[in-house]
């Protein structure tokens, strides 16, 4: 996890040196041109749902919901809240992670700007464990490049473990878009 | 007077006093295998009143030789009369394989005939002249013969043989056909000689005990009040074990061959009589209590009772669980109170006031003994979901837990039972959460105080719930005791200016007390109680914002509730991902008992979830799955 984030900011700053001849400011001094990343919040300790980037470009931002310290995890439900300007909700889709054959996943946006999301297992499972493990990918429309925060509604999000009980320890996290 | 020939339709009045013992509840394989019950006589409802018509059994005292090997027996009865109207006959009920040989009574000339049917002897006795209103008469019959056991009095086996009222102890008939149930306020004695080395362990005080000529003769008393606990004695060589540190002297007894259990059965009891006692708010007044181990296989001979001072449980019970076992033989000793000392009068057209109190005891024994580390309030509400789910499916919410007429009582064994055991303790949860735990553990006490070895009904309830809580319960008693509905609420909410109005539709013209769990943004749960009139609305000062609110999930045995927003099943009216979740964890369960691995009563699945079948059909599928899917999304703007 903290290794790719590494990459995604080394790449983004190999990116920014590359193209710093391209633009000059106001003053004719070249200007870097700054690039639109998605950066992870702080992860909470213990075991938690984050959110990191996947793809971010042409018009799209691709997160992966990833599982940390999960154990039997059977499912999750979550809203996320974003900047309609910025961000449309396009779909969700699970991994292979899951046990059922086919998990669910939905994603309902009758608010713009707010997301309901789910993905379980579906009948008898053992759920899913895992140290880091990639739960689904959610995908967004971006509108407009430019900073913007991806909020986990954390009053209303969960995770509920095999056992068909709250797994009230797990963490939430989303993270931000952010021009660097 | 009247002039009634007994026989065959005095055999059909016979019934519901044969049945009418304090039982365990039965066992759903069972039932499915035997569906039907006797034919319910036709008994009259008496409030607060025993259940003579004509005449009252005083006493029964009987002295009875046996020799259980052979069933060789010789017996003379003498029966206390009391004549309401003109008596001019009474029938004793023997084992068929018995017959009178001779009967006398003061001033009065006795005619006796013997007539066998249905397995029994009926012994009619012509009193000349009649007893008039208010007269007393002592009988004195001779009986003899050898016993058939053709009937449920009695059974000869090895290890262990029993005998019971209504065979080789006569039972008494009054000449309105009314059995059984006009003997329950008579005092009985019992003089028992059997060869010496066979062991008897009988229901009633233990008067005396002695030997001499090979035989060995024993004394037990059963004092004078209305209640089930007759005579029941069991017989052959027998071990028992003394159950210490409880309030009582208590042994519990099993046949020498195949003692398993026992040790057991002591733990058990260990825990249960304390139990017991606190619920009650006394000790059992017996000078001593015996438990009985019925061997397996005893099911279909006799599954287990409670008598004066005698609990019996077969073995056979312990078969799906040993679990099982220690809170259905909590349920029996509970019928030491609901049942033997405190025995409603209206017995004949009800059993809410004893199977329904000794299941809601039995639960409440798995709750606060076997389950002591889940919270009380979730293992409760766990509990009696089953009886939503086997009362839904397999029973009939509109009958009244007091029905008008005796022949209303559901002939079908399951309907019987759903009537009897899982409506009945469903009703009571349900009164427990509207009136309160402290009150109606208040109320118990007081019922076991104020009617033991008293005459009360399902009426002396109802005014003693009132007195305890300050509550009218007259429009629950009305829909729920006298009638029947099924309630199936379905609640929705707002909130405005730091009011909360809730409504429930689906109830017209009912009035439905209610206690909801009214949970806030920050997840406080604060408990109100409502009474909800039909669909008005009612309105709560509650200044912060509610995400939810739902009823005490313990009433779900009665009242089936729902969220008025379909596919939300956790009342907050929205439907997410939890709602979502919870029905796709319960994906393929099925409400119908005798689940793989299941519990409660009735070994069902107790994470099936009526509010995840959608269709209501009893199974949760991928059709029920996909409704909630379909809803999936509908959330209150905004949030």
């Amino acid at each position: 996890m903290r290794a790719s984030l590494l990459g995604v900011v080394l790449a983004s700053a190999l990116s920014a040196l590359a193209c710093s001849s391209d633009s000059e400011d106001s003053g004719g001094k070249p200007t870097p041109k700054r690039t639109l990343v998605f950066r992870s919040d702080a992860r909470p300790a213990g075991s938690s749902v984050t959110l990191r980037q996947k793809e971010l470009g042409s018009g799209r931002l691709v997160l992966e919901l990833v599982g940390n310290s999960v154990d039997a995890l059977y499912g999750v439900a979550f809203r996320l809240r974003y900047d309609p300007k910025v961000l449309g909700f396009e779909k969700v889709e699970a991994s292979p992670h899951w046990g059922a054959s086919p998990p669910l996943a939905l994603a309902s946006e009758k608010t713009p700007g707010l997301v309901v999301l789910t993905l379980t297992e579906k009948g008898k499972s053992a759920g899913v464990s895992g140290s880091e493990v990639v739960l689904g990918t959610l995908a967004f429309q971006l509108k407009v490049e430019q900073a913007s925060a991806i909020d986990v509604v954390v009053e209303r999000s969960g995770a509920v473990g095999a056992d068909g009980r709250a797994r009230p320890a797990v963490g939430w996290a989303g993270g931000d878009l952010v021009l660097e | 007077m009247r002039k009634v020939t007994f026989g065959f339709g005095l055999a059909l009045g016979l019934m519901p006093a044969l049945t009418a013992h304090a039982t365990p509840i039965p066992r759903y394989e069972d039932l499915v295998t035997r569906r039907s019950l006797r034919a319910s006589a036709k008994l009259p409802k008496a409030l607060s009143t025993p259940l003579y018509q004509s005449t009252e059994v005083k006493k029964i005292d009987t002295q009875l030789d046996l020799v259980p090997s052979s069933g060789v027996a010789t017996g003379h009865v003498d029966v206390e009369l009391h004549a309401v109207g003109s008596v001019g006959q009474v029938a004793l009920l023997l084992d068929s394989g018995l017959a009178a040989t001779g009967a006398s009574a003061p001033g009065k000339t006795v005619d006796v005939a013997n007539q066998v049917a249905q397995g029994y002897a009926f012994v009619n006795l012509t009193l000349t002249p009649a007893m008039a209103p208010g007269e007393t008469v002592t009988i004195a019959v001779d009986y003899s013969g050898t016993l058939s056991c053709q009937s449920q009095g009695c059974y000869a086996g090895a290890p262990l043989s029993f005998i019971s009222e209504n065979a080789a102890i006569p039972g008494v008939f009054d000449q309105d056909n009314v059995g059984g149930y006009n003997a329950w306020g008579a005092s009985r004695s019992l003089t028992l000689s059997v060869p010496e080395g066979i062991d008897a362990v009988a229901s009633g005080e233990l008067a005396s005990s002695s030997t001499a000529g090979g035989k060995t003769t024993r004394v037990w008393k059963i004092p004078a009040f209305h209640s089930y606990g007759g005579n029941v004695v069991m017989l052959g060589v027998l071990a028992d074990q003394p159950v210490t540190g409880v309030s009582i002297p208590t042994r519990v007894v099993s046949t020498q061959v195949g003692p398993s259990h026992v040790s057991e059965m002591v733990g058990f009891m260990q825990k249960i009589l304390p139990f017991v006692d606190a619920q009650a708010g006394q000790k059992l007044p017996y000078a001593e209590l015996k438990v009985f181990k019925l061997p397996l296989g005893w099911l279909d001979i006799f599954r287990g009772t409670a008598g004066y001072g005698l609990t019996l449980l077969s073995e056979d019970y312990a078969a799906g669980s040993v679990a099982y076992f220690e809170e259905t033989l909590a349920h029996e000793n509970a019928h030491q109170w609901w049942g033997v000392l405190v025995s409603p009068t209206d017995i004949p057209v009800t059993r809410w006031l004893v199977e329904g109190m000794a299941t809601l005891s039995q639960i409440d024994y798995a709750a606060q003994v076997q389950h002591a580390d889940v919270p009380r309030d979730e293992y409760l509400a766990r509990r009696y979901r089953e009886h939503w789910m086997l009362v839904k499916h397999l029973g009939d919410p509109s009958l009244p837990l007091v029905v008008d007429q005796t022949n209303q009582i559901p002939e079908d064994s399951i309907a019987n039972t759903l009537w009897a055991y899982i409506r009945s303790s469903a009703f009571l949860e349900y009164l427990r959460v509207v009136a309160g735990d402290d009150v109606f553990a208040k109320l118990l006490r007081t019922w076991a105080q104020t009617c033991n070895q008293k005459l009360c009904d399902t009426g002396d309830f109802e005014n003693l719930l009132e007195a305890e809580s300050g509550q009218d319960f007259g429009p629950v008693f009305a829909q729920w005791v006298y009638s029947g509905t099924a309630a199936e609420p379905s609640l929705a909410f707002s909130q405005s200016g730091g009011t909360l109005s809730v409504t429930a539709s689906g109830i017209d013209g009912l009035s439905v007390p209610l206690e909801l769990f009214v949970e806030g943004e920050g997840g406080k749960l604060e408990k109100r109680k409502v009474v909800f009139e039909g669909s008005a609305p009612v309105t709560l000062a509650i200044p912060t914002p509610v995400r939810r609110v739902r009823p005490n999930p313990r009433q779900d045995g009665l009242i089936w509730s729902r969220s008025a927003t379909p596919g939300d099943r956790d009342f907050d009216g929205e439907v997410d991902g939890f709602d979502v979740i919870q029905c796709a964890y319960r994906l393929g369960r099925e409400a119908a008992p005798s689940q793989t691995g299941g519990e409660g009563i009735w070994s069902s699945d107790l994470d099936f979830d009526p509010r995840c079948d959608e269709d209501q059909n009893g199974s949760i599928s991928d059709a029920d799955l996909s409704a909630v899917s379909a809803a999936f999304g509908n959330v209150k703007g905004g949030q």
